[in-house]
């Protein structure tokens, strides 16, 4: 009876239940890899750079005077820019991830018994598939170091630890070598898939289980001496004229800042796990997100006419009955693990 | 319906804010006949009476909270609330205005509502049920009366309230037991665009009003000027609704989006008052020029060399300032955690002597033992059990203390001095385990 | 619930490292989490706590900030917040970005608490505390989440407990105790005192000063020039001198419609709770050096709920008392 009439609750969110740090940025050099202590900070530092006129110019501006005149007086720019000291080749990122329990029990859910018909569906995953699935895949892009991004490109040696903290301190430890693993396929090599397995059980643990699990997560990218790299940059809406053009984010202030990506960044690389979209096989994974949209792109993959967005394969298996394919029964999960609002208030 | 001269005025000036209308839209353009006749005195007010619904009158506006957020915006304006002592929109007084929330197409009829005629809206006649109005609207009154009616519309409340997922919700504890439900109410606080365009006038007029700018540019010029002016330091300008602050509301459209929060930011610690503690053979040195530190050794020796009378009040005052300075040593202590790294004092640039070390950099104890310093690190966690080093450091401030007082014109002090001002040294705030002073003596 | 908290124990939890914490705690201010973000964690925490079988009641809550980097853009002047998302909808174009200011946070929380158990258990207390110091950082603080410290084995992130039994005395000074450990940092305060007094001074230059005008008189910095100062020479002056680090902040909520019967608003958060429409109430606070609060009942916020009155909000009793040999962190 209750199915029959059963409809979305119109106030329904999650919170996140992978919730990583910034990621900080450290230099050093590949064979001090052990010693903590010998660590730098990496800094921003502003550079002014000349800008060439190169966008399409304005009727007005067009005068060739005037565009002599624009050309001498070359557009120059503050930007922010980071890099290793000429001593150091190595990059160091930093992050901890909290891995929280309770998947499928909304933070806010106003419908008792679409919450029941919820709770109950996701156990009932759960219990057919553990988790497994999504944990294998958080555990990959923690290991190939997906969550480095641009700084990933070009590395001659990227190697990934991972710890278990406990009381601060950590309890076990792998080590990946980051380039030997498939980003598209989020695939260990052999040497490494027994690593790369327990940590995937340690991340279900977390997902499934009461207390939560902390990680701490090290990689060392051998980029060469004095190389760039590459913090997240900052949105700012609204710049003024003659404000910096770009401006990268550090934790921390003064003499303390430290070169970063925010946290927000890292989880978008930690759950791109989503291969199971209409063009995956030519895309590789993407972010997992309701309508499988991708900011770089400016696309959406996961279309609502074509039913496979998250809106339409939540509502098909809870309201309906219709249970979705089994891999989008994974991507499902995986977005009540992104977090959000979901509700359908009309 | 009688037509009295008070009607034709109010007719009259209908009629010239329609044709206003009329004019500012036709303006330019090939004016068909069909386009002008919208614009007819009754075809227009039976079209704004309409309209009307499409607006609503508000105070208390939900999509300042999110965009997306669809539910109640509430009327509540300062005569509805209860007088507090906070503030909030009841602290609003005759400056108060109303915000319009709906269609922005219609909001010619919210201009309509607040067309003045002898000094209030048309909207305030209409709710006191004038006559003349009437009169002036439509000759027919049951006509009339409807309009009316419509029009006072624009102040509404839903006939069943309503709240959204992207609107704020929160559980509030009115019992006293937070793990019983029943204890709560769910209160949902929405954004107050009166206050916030009150707040908003005030800030403008500090930023850019003519006044404010000549005093501020007199004070930079360091000339006198007649009139102050007011810094809000910190302020965020927050933007709703982007680029459309009119889908938010009117008032919102009227402060270009703009939503300036005031800072209640707390203080930075001072980091250019970081004690620097390597390279000196006493952190006495450092504390000397901690800040407050010399005014309190200055006010000390003042009231020393002024030879008060013995007496309970000055015993107090003495023992104030001493004891102030005392408390200094903490705050010292805390601001060296503060920004030195755990086991800083391995340092070879350390030249503290041990106890110093111990009361700065406690923390060392935690690292583990360094295999080429095996001895070293060793002694230094057994030194911190054993405990004496607070006595020791304290006597280093009773000698610090005694030498200042000495440089400052006082006669040398004796061992009863000594005793006195280590007692006032404060040396425990160390982690986790308070260690007890063990020559400590009771005042 | 109106009276003051009845406890025996602090339980702090020092230097927590927030991040992402939501920097707009009104519709009005930014800057720090409101005093009724940190009352909300606090009935959180208890429940949490009660569910894992804790005996611990939660009676109030004292926070003192240690440091924070709000994520707002250089400029001297009037400043925006610096967004991170930048989303895309389902037809791949950009979303409307709706601002959210964000900020870091290092802050210690003091949670006076009481419970039974631990009079005939006292061997419970460690790993009680243990057990609240983990749930706590599996939660959100104002949205932010508590991020592992680099460095968790230090002393300075343990979390301890403070027994607050015996005579007025050993309570002050096992207070002062922690109070220096929670230094450098300041700790919010109520200066609810200050509205008044600010609205007398200024109705006694022009009467129709409201207490709106009071409150923003003290949110800001009052220039003026004094022909009078710098020994006659004339000189620009400023009223923050001696008035202490002084700012405006939410500290609860005012009704703005009846209370609603549960059930009865649509898109309610659940069907069981009345339901309330409120909107902020503003007053003024001050941050201050911890070593400088004489009691922990002057540290502490805790809750003031009359419903009836349609007041729901959040109470300090600390009392401004001038110390002449300390001067204030003054705001300039």
């Amino acid at each position: 009876m209750a199915t029959e009439t059963l409809k979305t609750a119109s106030v329904l969110a999650f919170e996140r239940k992978l919730d990583p740090s910034d990621a900080l940025f450290f230099s050093g050099g590949w064979e001090a890899r052990d010693s903590a202590d010998s660590w730098q900070s990496v800094k921003l530092r502003e550079k002014s750079v000349r800008g060439t006129i190169s966008n399409r110019l304005k009727t007005k501006d067009q005068d060739p005077a005037k565009l002599d005149a624009a050309i001498e007086n070359p557009n120059l720019q503050t930007v922010d820019v980071a890099a290793l000291p000429l001593a150091a080749d190595t990059l160091k990122v930093q992050f901890t991830l909290r891995v929280l329990g309770g998947v499928g029990e909304p933070s806010a859910c106003n419908d008792s018994d679409y919450r029941k018909k919820l709770v109950a569906t996701v156990q009932a995953y759960v219990q057919k598939n553990c988790l497994a699935e999504l944990a294998k895949r958080y555990a990959a892009n923690i290991a190939n170091g997906r969550f480095l991004w641009r700084n990933r490109i070009g590395a001659e040696q990227v190697e990934v630890r991972v710890a278990h903290l406990q009381d601060g301190k950590p309890a076990t430890q792998w080590t990946f070598q980051a380039l030997e693993h498939s980003v598209r396929e989020l695939s260990a090599p052999a040497a490494e898939a027994a690593s790369a397995t327990a940590l995937a059980r340690l991340i279900e643990s977390g997902l499934s289980g009461t207390a939560h699990v902390l990680l701490q997560v090290t990689a060392f990218v051998r980029v060469g001496a004095g190389q760039e790299v590459f913090p997240s940059q900052e949105l700012i809406l609204d710049r003024g004229r003659g404000d910096k053009s770009k401006t990268l984010y550090a934790v921390g202030d003064g003499d303390k800042a430290v070169a970063a990506i925010h946290s927000q960044k890292i989880g978008n690389a930690l759950r791109s796990i989503d291969s199971w979209y209409p063009g995956a096989e030519e895309n590789g994974p993407i972010a997992v997100e309701p309508y499988g949209s991708v900011t770089t792109q400016g696309r959406a993959y996961r279309q609502p006419k074509e039913k496979r967005d998250f809106y339409s394969l939540l509502d098909a298996w809870i309201i309906k009955d219709k249970e979705p394919d089994l891999v989008d029964q994974h991507f499902v999960i995986a977005t009540l693990i992104r977090g959000g609002v979901f509700g359908d208030a009309g | 319906m009688e037509v009295t001269n008070r009607s034709l005025k109010f007719r009259s000036a209908i009629k010239a804010f329609i044709d206003a209308r009329r004019d500012d839209k036709l303006r330019g353009k090939e004016g068909g006949d069909n386009a002008a006749a919208k614009y007819e005195y009754g075809v227009w007010l039976a079209d704004a009476a309409r309209r009307v619904l499409q607006i609503q009158a508000v105070t208390h506006v939900l999509k300042a909270t999110h965009p997306d957020a669809r539910g109640s915006s509430l009327h509540a304006p300062p005569s509805a609330l209860s007088v507090r002592t906070e503030i909030g929109t009841h602290s609003l007084g005759a400056e108060f205005v109303d915000d319009i929330v709906g269609n922005a197409a219609a909001l010619d009829v919210f201009k309509f509502l607040k067309l003045e005629v002898d000094g209030r809206r048309l909207l305030d006649w209409m709710q006191d049920g004038d006559a003349d109005l009437l009169a002036a609207l439509h000759e027919d009154e049951t006509v009339a009366v409807g309009w009316v009616n419509a029009f006072k519309g624009l102040v509404r409340s839903d006939v069943q309230a309503s709240s959204h997922q992207a609107a704020k919700q929160l559980y509030w504890l009115v019992g006293d037991d937070p793990a019983d439900d029943a204890h709560y109410q769910l209160l949902q606080p929405l954004f107050s665009s009166s206050l916030a365009h009150a707040v908003h006038a005030r800030i403008q007029d500090a930023r850019f009003s003519e006044a404010s700018v000549a005093a501020r540019k007199a004070r930079r010029e360091k000339q006198p000027h007649a009139k102050g002016y007011s810094d809000y330091r910190n302020l965020v300008a927050r933007k709703l609704g982007g680029t459309k602050p009119q889908n938010i509301s009117q008032l919102n459209s009227e402060r270009g989006g703009v939503n300036y929060l005031l800072a209640s930011l707390p203080p930075k610690w001072d980091r250019d008052n970081r004690p620097a503690v390597l390279g000196v053979e006493s952190a006495m040195k450092r504390f000397a020029r901690f800040e407050g530190v010399a005014e309190l050794v200055d006010q000390l020796a003042k009231f020393l060399l002024s030879n008060p009378d013995r007496n309970a009040e000055t015993r107090d005052k003495r023992e104030a300032i001493e004891q102030a300075l005392g408390l200094q040593l903490p705050i010292f202590a805390a601001s060296v955690f503060a920004h030195m790294e755990p086991g800083w004092t391995r340092d070879e640039r350390c030249m503290l002597p041990l106890c110093e070390q111990l009361w700065l950099d406690p923390e060392r104890t935690q690292l583990a033992v360094r295999e080429d310093h095996r001895q070293d690190d060793e002694d230094f966690k057994r030194a911190y059990t054993w405990a004496d080093w607070p006595d020791e450091v304290a006597g280093r401030f009773a000698n610090w203390l005694n030498e200042q007082l000495r440089s400052k014109g006082l006669p040398a002090l004796g061992d009863a001095e000594f005793k006195h001002w280590g007692k006032q040294a404060i040396i425990e705030a160390d982690w986790p385990v308070p260690i007890q002073r063990r020559a400590e003596v009771a005042s | 619930m109106t009276s003051r908290p009845s406890f025996n124990r602090l339980l702090v939890l020092p230097h927590l490292q927030v991040q992402n914490a939501n920097a707009i705690s009104s519709a009005q201010t930014h800057g720090f989490v409101a005093a009724t973000a940190l009352l909300g964690l606090m009935w959180a925490l208890e429940r949490k706590a009660r569910k894992s079988g804790l005996d611990i009641r939660f009676q109030a809550v004292g926070v003192v900030c240690h440091d924070y980097q709000e994520q707002v853009t250089d400029s001297a002047f009037v400043k925006a917040f610096r967004l991170t998302r930048n989303p895309v909808d389902k037809d791949g174009s950009t979303l409307a970005i709706v601002e959210e200011g964000r900020i870091h946070l290092d802050l210690s929380l003091v949670f006076a608490v009481r419970s039974e158990r631990w009079k005939s258990e006292p061997e419970r207390q460690a790993p009680d505390l243990a057990t609240v110091a983990n749930l706590l950082a599996g939660m959100r603080i104002a949205g932010g989440s508590v991020v592992a410290p680099q460095h968790a084995w230090r002393y300075r992130y343990q979390p301890q407990l403070v027994d607050m039994t015996g005579t007025d005395e050993d309570k002050a000074a096992k207070f002062r105790k922690l109070c220096l450990r929670l230094l450098p940092g300041f700790a919010l305060v109520a200066r609810d005192d200050l509205i008044d007094q600010r609205l007398a001074q200024l109705q006694a230059e022009q009467a129709s000063v409201t207490r709106l005008d009071a409150w923003l008189s003290l949110s800001r910095i009052n220039w003026r020039h004094d022909p009078e100062a710098a020994s006659g020479k004339g000189e620009w002056v400023h009223d923050r001198k001696s008035l202490g680090w002084v700012v405006p902040i939410p500290v609860g909520y005012g009704a703005l419609s009846e209370l609603h019967a549960a059930g009865t608003v649509a898109n309610a958060r659940d069907t069981e709770t009345p339901f309330r429409f409120v909107e902020s109430l503003y007053s003024v606070g001050q941050w201050i050096s911890p070593h400088r609060i004489k009691t922990s009942e002057q540290l502490l916020w805790y809750a003031e709920s009359r419903p009836e009155q349609g007041l729901y909000r959040c109470r300090n009793d600390y009392i401004a008392a001038p110390d002449p040999f300390e001067s204030e962190c003054d705001y300039n």
